[in-house]
C-alpha cells in the first residue's frame, strides 16, 4: 500500500508538464488572437492521451486511471483551454458503445469530441435547455451524468459569451441531433469522469497555492515580505490544506476505481465535491493575495476563478452528486 | 502506487479483526479517578498478554515490531471493534515510553519499558504551564542541582491522568542563562516524591480530566535524566521521529462510525415543525460532506504514512492533517448537537463517550491540545511553504 507515484509516474507527469509548456501559447495570447486547440489536440492524440487507460487492444496505451489522472492534473494546472476531458470520454463512451470505428478517430484524433449540459427551464420557456462546451471546432459531443452517457453530433450552435474567455460555449438544441452511441452502462464513465475533473481541479487548487506562496514570498510591503505576516500566512496555510485534500483525495479515488473497490464510488462521489470546494477556495484566495493586481485581466488569477466555475458544471454538476452521496451505503460496510 | 494488501496483511487483518471483536472490553469506560486507571490498564494488559501490546515499539524493547501497513490494519480494526480511546495509557505508550527508546540509559529502558506495555504503570506528562502553552520553550519550572539530586520547584498544568499517573516526562529549566531552549531538561519523575500536589481541572464536560501540579522543592536523583542536562528540548522533540502517523487511522475511523451514527440519526428524527430531517436539502447537503471530508481524510491518512514511511523523521506535512482532522471532528460534533435541535441541551448518557453533548464540548480541545491550530497554521506556512517568518 502506496500512495506516492512511482518513477514511471513521476516521469510522466514531468513530461506532460514540458510538453503544456512549450506548445501553449500565454493565456492572454490565446483569448487575443483566437486559439484554435484543434492542432493542439491532434498532438495530445498522438501522445495518447485521449486512451492512456484505454487497453492496447483497444488501441489505447495500456496505462491506468491512475495515470490518467496525473495527466490531467497538469492539465488542470496550466488551465489548458479545449476539449481534452470530453474527447477522452467520447472515446470512452465509444468503447462501451461497441462502436470501435468512432473510437478510433476519436482516439487518432481526428474526432474532437465537446461536452453538453442541460440548463433549467426558463419561467418564460418550459423546453429543454442545452449549455454545450468547446464544440466550435468538434464532430460530436459527449452527454455524461446520472444515468447517462451518449455520444450525438454537434448541433447547430449559438455562441454565447462564456465568464471563461477561454472556453467556448453556446446554446444548443442538442434533443434535435443525431445519436452516434450509448453506452449501455453510464456509470463506470462517470465515475472515471469525476476522477479526471478531480484531477483537473487539483492542478488548479495547488497552482493557485503555488502562485499565492510565490507572490507572499516576493511581495513587499511595510519594509517586509507580506508573506511574514500572519494573517496571510494562515490563508495559504489554508491553501496548502486544501490542495494535499484535494490531491489525496483523487489519488485515493483513483486507486479504488482501478483496483475494483467496492466504496470506490462513494470515493469518486466525494473526489467530485471536495475538489471543486479546494480549487474555488484557492483560486478565490490567489485573486485576495494579489491585491488589485489579482482582479486585473492581465494577471493570470482569474483564468483559474473561470476556468474551476465552468468545471462545476461538468456531467451533470456537483450538486447531483453530492446529494448522492448521502445515499451510499456506509463505508465502513466490508 | 496501490492501495493493495498482501495476503499476510489480510491474514493479519483477520486475525486481530477476531481478537478485538472478542476482546475490546463491552462495559463503559469510567470517565476518571481510580476506577478509570483499573479499567485503562487492565485493558492494556489484556493486550499485551495476547501479544498486540507496544505495535509500533522495536520488538528488542518488547513491542510487536509491526510494519506501517499493519499497523494501519491495526488501528482501524480497533476502532472498527469499537475499541476505547488509548486513555491514561497512552503517554507511556505513545509519549514516554518512545522518548526513552530513542534517548534513555537501558538501565531506564529495561525497568520502565515492560511496566508501560503492560499497563503496570501510568505515566504523564509534564510539560506545559501557566505560562508555557504555545511557547512551551519559555518553561519557567526550576531545577537547582544539588550534588546528585535536583531540586525541582514550579508548576505544570494541562497535565492529563496526573492524579493516577505514578511517573511523569517532566521538562524542567536547569539553566536560565541562555537561550530559552538550551536551558531545559527531561528528567523521569517519580509521583510519589514527596512535595508534588496535584489537583485535577474540571472540564466543560463535567469531567476531570487535566491537573495543575505543583513542585515544592522535589528531589530528583540526577540519574533520572534522560539525555544531557539541559539538551532535554531535543529529548522532547525526539518522540517525532516516532510517529509515523499510522494511529491517526484510527482516529479517522472513529470519525467515521461517528459520522454513520449522525446519518442514522438524521433519518430517525425530525425537526420541531414535524418536518423529517432528511426531507431537508441543507441538512442532507450537511451530512453527505461529511462523509465526504471523512473519505478525504482517509486518504490523507493514507497519503501521510505513505510519505513518512520514505523518511527518518516525518516532516512538517503531519500539520496539516492534525488540523484538517481536529476541526472535521469538531463540524461533525456541531451537526450532531444541530439534528438534536432543542433535544441537545439535555446532557445524554452517562459516560463522555457516548453522550453527543459531551463529545461535543469535548471536542472543542480538538483544535487547542497537542498545538493549537493557529500553531499548524504558522507551522505549515513556515516548514511546509516556507514563507519567511
Amino acid at each position: 500500500m502506496d500512495f506516492l507515484p512511482d518513477d514511471d509516474q513521476v516521469a510522466l507527469v514531468r513530461s506532460s508538464a514540458d510538453v503544456l509548456a512549450k506548445e501553449l501559447p500565454s493565456r492572454r495570447d490565446m483569448v487575443a488572437s483566437g486559439w484554435s486547440s484543434r492542432a493542439f489536440l491532434r498532438q495530445c492524440a498522438a501522445l495518447g492521451w485521449f486512451g492512456l487507460g484505454v487497453a492496447e487492444a483497444n488501441g489505447g496505451v495500456g496505462a491506468t486511471l491512475v495515470e490518467e489522472a496525473l495527466l490531467f492534473r497538469e492539465i488542470g494546472r496550466a488551465v489548458v483551454p479545449g476539449p481534452l476531458l470530453p474527447t477522452l470520454l467520447g472515446a470512452r463512451v465509444a468503447l462501451a458503445a461497441g462502436d470501435t470505428t468512432t473510437a478510433t478517430a476519436i482516439l487518432g484524433g481526428d474526432v474532437v469530441v465537446g461536452f453538453a449540459e442541460r440548463a433549467p427551464a426558463t419561467a418564460e420557456d418550459a423546453a429543454e435547455r442545452w449549455r454545450v462546451f468547446d464544440a466550435s471546432e468538434a464532430e460530436l459531443v459527449v452527454v455524461l451524468g446520472p444515468g447517462e452517457a451518449r455520444l450525438v453530433r454537434t448541433p447547430e450552435l449559438r455562441p454565447q459569451p462564456c465568464m471563461d474567455e477561454l472556453t467556448s460555449m453556446a446554446a444548443a438544441d442538442v434533443a434535435a441531433t443525431g445519436e452516434v452511441a450509448v453506452a449501455p452502462s453510464p456509470e463506470p464513465i462517470l465515475h472515471l469522469g469525476y476522477v479526471l475533473v478531480a484531477a483537473m481541479l487539483t492542478g488548479i487548487a495547488e497552482a493557485t497555492r503555488d502562485m499565492s506562496v510565490a507572490y507572499l514570498k516576493d511581495r513587499q510591503q511595510f519594509g517586509r515580505p507580506i508573506g511574514s505576516f500572519q494573517a496571510l500566512k494562515h490563508q495559504a496555510a489554508d491553501m496548502a490544506v486544501e490542495a494535499e485534500m484535494a490531491l489525496s483525495l483523487t489519488t485515493y479515488a483513483a486507486l479504488g476505481l482501478v483496483e475494483g473497490d467496492r466504496h470506490a464510488p462513494l470515493s469518486c462521489l466525494a473526489a467530485r465535491v471536495l475538489t471543486h470546494r479546494a480549487a474555488l477556495a484557492n483560486a478565490r484566495a490567489n485573486v485576495q493575495h494579489h491585491g488589485a493586481m489579482g482582479t486585473t485581466f492581465e494577471h493570470d488569477a482569474h483564468f483559474y476563478v473561470k476556468r474551476t466555475h465552468v468545471l462545476a458544471h461538468l456531467m451533470g454538476g456537483v450538486r447531483a452528486p453530492l446529494l448522492s452521496i448521502f445515499e451510499q451505503p456506509s463505508p465502513l460496510e466490508t | 502506487m496501490d492501495l493493495q494488501y498482501s495476503a499476510a496483511d489480510e491474514d493479519f487483518r483477520d486475525e486481530v479483526r477476531t481478537w478485538l471483536t472478542e476482546n475490546v472490553p463491552r462495559d463503559p469506560r469510567p470517565d476518571e479517578g481510580p476506577i478509570m486507571r483499573e479499567w485503562d490498564t487492565a485493558w492494556q494488559r489484556r493486550q499485551y498478554e495476547a501479544g498486540y501490546a507496544g505495535i509500533s515499539w522495536p520488538t528488542e524493547y518488547g513491542g510487536k515490531g509491526l510494519s506501517l501497513v499493519q499497523q494501519l490494519i491495526w488501528y482501524e480494526e480497533y476502532a472498527r471493534a469499537g475499541g476505547p480511546y488509548a486513555g491514561c495509557c497512552f503517554v507511556g505508550l505513545a509519549h514516554a515510553g518512545p522518548t526513552l527508546i530513542a534517548r534513555a540509559d537501558e538501565d531506564h529502558k529495561r525497568f520502565h519499558l515492560p511496566r508501560i506495555l503492560q499497563g503496570d504503570d501510568v505515566w504523564c506528562q509534564g510539560f506545559s504551564e501557566p505560562e508555557a502553552g504555545s511557547d512551551l520553550a519559555s518553561l519557567r519550572t526550576r531545577a537547582d542541582v544539588d550534588g546528585d539530586e535536583l531540586v525541582v520547584t514550579g508548576q505544570k498544568i494541562w497535565t492529563s491522568y496526573a492524579d493516577v499517573a505514578r511517573w511523569q516526562e517532566l521538562l524542567v529549566r536547569t539553566d536560565a542563562t541562555g537561550s530559552k531552549h538550551s536551558g531545559i531538561t527531561w528528567v523521569i519523575c517519580d509521583m510519589t516524591a514527596p512535595g508534588i500536589e496535584v489537583r485535577p481541572i474540571k472540564m466543560l464536560t463535567g469531567v476531570e480530566h487535566f491537573c495543575e501540579v505543583f513542585y515544592d522543592e522535589v528531589r530528583i536523583p540526577r540519574s533520572q535524566i534522560v539525555g544531557a542536562m539541559n539538551d532535554g528540548w531535543s529529548v522532547a522533540m525526539s518522540t517525532l521521529g516516532f510517529e509515523r502517523g499510522t494511529a491517526f487511522m484510527q482516529a479517522q475511523t472513529e470519525l467515521s462510525r461517528t459520522v454513520e451514527r449522525l446519518i442514522e440519526l438524521a433519518r430517525t428524527r425530525r425537526a420541531r415543525s414535524g418536518a423529517h430531517l432528511v426531507d431537508s436539502d441543507e441538512i442532507v447537503s450537511r451530512l453527505a460532506t461529511l462523509r465526504a471530508e471523512v473519505v478525504a481524510m482517509r486518504a490523507m491518512t493514507y497519503a501521510g504514512v505513505s510519505r513518512s514511511a520514505r523518511v527518518a523523521v516525518p516532516g512538517p506535512e503531519g500539520s496539516m492533517i492534525k488540523l484538517y482532522f481536529a476541526e472535521l471532528q469538531q463540524r461533525a460534533y456541531q451537526c450532531g448537537i444541530e439534528l438534536l435541535g432543542i433535544d441537545s441541551l439535555e446532557v445524554d448518557g452517562t459516560y463522555v463517550r457516548d453522550s453527543w453533548v459531551r463529545m461535543y464540548l469535548y471536542f472543542y480541545a480538538a483544535t487547542i491540545g497537542a498545538g493549537t491550530s493557529e500553531v499548524q497554521r504558522n507551522i505549515i506556512a513556515d516548514r511546509v511553504l516556507g514563507l519567511p517568518r
